[in-house]
């Protein structure tokens, strides 16, 4: 590596690299528009940065064959539409803003790129029969052809720029980093109002919709992550699994929440040093550095010894953090094997 | 739909604008500002929203004059676009604006070249910008109580949804009648690739699923009622109703993590509250009461939900005397009891009066 770049974090590097394949993937699309000297091979460009609206590996992969897919049904619903309307009509000129609202709708409702990439093929050409008075049947042949060009620069350059920097995990990474020390922070604030050592702090409600975001931002990376080169079924297990546990821990977090904001702790049942004890030990268990460290085992901790059979609140309290701490190491388990070390 | 709308609106603005101006250079103004609103999405506050929008109207203006300026030094343009290219995908913060309005920017190596056309063109921008800030703000404004209440109506189906499927048997269909599992039913078909409704097929239990959807719903929710700064005055005050609302679902969404196995202990609470399944139906009812004063088909009377608080009596009873009983049961009912607690909480805030004005407020 070069010296100046290992000053950058990782994350920036990154981004560099995807920088790096985008920039040449719309360079060499300029340079063929060019060459090529084609009315609209701009579309070659278009269809480039188009796809690279979302510089990750896996999405661009999808967006790729989208496209493709899209404009050729398009194409196809195109010379339909000139075969049986006016395609001269300024009638038309009144669709346009109806398909352009509907490639919107499509994407926004659906995410499904390839629907909207059919109605992109119905839009555009039409706009120029209305507006420049083309042939309609030449403007869809250039397109398809311009689009099959645009989405083969896109893949090369994905698949040769860089690869590795354009992947989800890194990024999963951060995320989970974000989420666990969220996880923490929620533990000691319900811990301490629990104990009554402080009020629940009016934060909680913004770390609770951090960790809610970031989950979210892990989802949308999994449905990248799918796409992706390389070994697709080990990795969706992987999401799988992180999303189950991620619930889980949720659904207790939540439980703990609810207690700590109706009931206080019940001492003949734990004391309160020992209860302290056990919430730093999970605390600590939810660091994401714990959770990727190969040699730790110092957490593998069960409250066996309370008395959990009682049924108060205090006892939920407790078979809360159990389960927590059994989450975390489904956590661990987890990530340890993502990150053989 | 209402951002699907205000894209058209604004590219409909802008196709206006070129009717009555048309010049080559001018088509420029058709479809930029439906682009410049899309980066508008990314953000929830306005002082964001505003910056990326100016950021991403000066970017198109700067690589259209660029472009047109450099274009017949065709060495010189490839190695702006490259080097322009790597600088902005570069940065990490701004990475959405330029992302969104690349393919404006790009597509002007197709334009008219020369310095007259470049600055035409860049000026242009102008209008693109004004129409695209005037599309936003005017449907913020317009729809912003719209949109707060249809949060609120939306998680408040949930809420019963998942009720349903907490305590009804399978056999019983009430769920599927309910206009949001029609909504997801619909949406779970071959054709929806959205990550939210295709990942509810990895969790095995259907309370999970509910779970999945309403901590998504809640999230949305408040990033729209909390981060959002309001101007109008009874927006401010509808805000801030809907926000203690939402906080009280949320609260409420947390006491069903412990009823999530009512259906398993059904007969063994029934030993502590003999009328378990007329307290489900009572539950169920002012469950529906809310969602109707939310959606502002009702009224909400102080006291309304009065007979609850005995069966919260009774429940906190119940829980006394399970204690010694399987812990789940105790938890089960605990959970009730929590759940009629934020019942009431919530009563209290709708039947406030200022609340019943502003909640019964029409479009």
């Amino acid at each position: 590596m070069l010296p100046f770049l290992s000053k950058i974090s990782e994350e920036k590097r990154n981004t560099i690299a995807q920088a790096v394949c985008i920039s040449l993937a719309l360079t060499v699309a300029v340079i063929l528009y060019w060459a090529m000297g084609m009315k609209y091979g701009y579309w070659i460009v278009l269809t480039v940065s188009i796809i690279y609206a979302f510089p990750q590996q896996g999405i661009v992969i999808k967006r790729t064959f989208d496209r493709v897919l899209g404009t050729f049904i398009g194409l196809l619903l195109g010379f339909g539409f000139a075969a049986v309307f006016p395609i001269d009509s300024h009638m038309l000129l009144f669709f346009l803003p109806l398909i352009w609202f509907a490639i919107f709708y499509i994407n926004l409702l659906t995410a499904n790129y390839w629907l909207s990439s059919t109605l992109v093929t119905l839009f555009i050409p039409l706009c120029f029969v209305v507006f420049f008075k083309i042939d309609v049947h030449l403007l869809l042949i250039d397109r398809i052809l311009c689009t099959a060009l645009g989405a083969a620069i896109a893949l090369v350059a994905q698949y040769a720029i860089f690869r590795k920097s354009t992947g989800t995990f890194k990024r999963f990474e951060d995320d989970a980093k974000v989420i666990c020390s969220d996880i923490a922070d929620v533990l000691d604030n319900i811990a301490k109002c629990f104990i009554g050592e402080k009020k629940m702090n009016r934060d909680l409600q913004k770390v609770l919709r951090e960790i809610m975001t970031k989950i979210v931002s892990i989802e949308n990376l999994y449905s990248y992550a799918k796409y992706e080169f390389g070994d697709k079924k080990k990795r969706e297990e992987f999401y799988t699994d992180f999303f189950r546990n991620i619930f889980g821990t949720l659904h207790y977090l939540r439980k703990l929440i609810a207690i700590s904001k109706n009931d206080r702790l019940d001492a003949s049942l734990v004391q309160l040093d020992e209860l302290k004890d056990i919430v730093n030990f999970i605390i600590e268990s939810y660091k994401y550095e714990n959770l990727a460290s190969a040699s730790n085992t110092k957490f593998d901790f069960k409250i066996e010894k309370l008395k959990l059979g009682e049924a108060t609140p205090t006892a939920f309290f407790l078979d809360g953090l159990v389960k927590l701490q059994e989450k975390a190491n489904g956590l661990r388990t987890l990530i340890r094997e993502a990150h053989p070390d | 739909m209402l951002r699907s709308l205000q894209v058209t609106v604004a590219a409909c603005a802008g196709g206006i604008i070129w009717v009555f101006f048309p010049n080559p250079n001018s088509f420029i103004v058709v479809l930029t500002p439906a682009f410049i609103v899309l980066v508008a999405f990314f953000y929830s506050t306005w002082k964001e929203k505003v910056l990326n929008m100016v950021l991403a109207a000066l970017f198109i203006a700067f690589f259209q004059f660029v472009v047109a300026l450099l274009f017949y030094d065709k060495i010189l343009l490839i190695f702006f676009i490259f080097f322009a290219s790597l600088l902005i995908y570069s940065s990490v913060k701004y990475r959405n604006v330029v992302c969104v309005t690349m393919p404006i920017a790009i597509v002007s190596v197709a334009w008219l070249p020369g310095l007259d056309a470049g600055a035409f063109r860049a000026l242009q921008l102008l209008y693109a910008f004004v129409i695209s800030i005037a599309v936003v703000t005017s449907f913020s404004i317009l729809t912003d109580k719209f949109q707060v209440r249809a949060n609120l109506i939306y998680i408040s189906s949930l809420i019963i949804d998942s009720f349903v499927i907490y305590t009804e048997d399978d056999g019983k269909d009430d769920e599927r009648n309910s206009a949001v599992s029609q909504y997801f039913k619909l949406m779970n078909k071959l054709l929806v690739n959205r990550i939210d409704v295709k990942l509810e097929d990895i969790f095995e239990i259907k309370s999970y699923k509910f779970q999945h959807r309403i901590s998504i719903a809640l999230g949305k929710a408040e990033k729209f009622i909390f981060h959002d700064k309001r101007i109008i005055n009874s927006h401010v005050k509808f805000s801030k109703l809907a926000s203690y609302l939402i906080i009280s679902y949320r609260d409420m969404f947390r006491s069903f993590d412990f009823i999530s196995d009512y259906k398993k202990y059904k007969e063994k609470i029934r030993n502590f509250i003999l009328e378990e399944e007329f307290m489900v139906l009572e539950i169920k009812h002012s469950l529906l009461i809310i969602n109707a004063c939310v959606a502002g088909r009702a009224v909400m009377i102080p006291n309304e939900l009065e007979h609850m608080r005995k069966l919260k009596l009774q429940l906190d009873e119940a829980v006394k005397k399970s204690m010694n009983e399987n812990s789940k049961v105790s938890e089960t009912l605990y959970g009730f009891s929590l759940l009629i607690n934020e019942l009431l909480k919530m009563e209290k805030v709708i039947a406030a009066k200022p609340s019943r004005r502003l909640l019964c407020y029409r479009f």
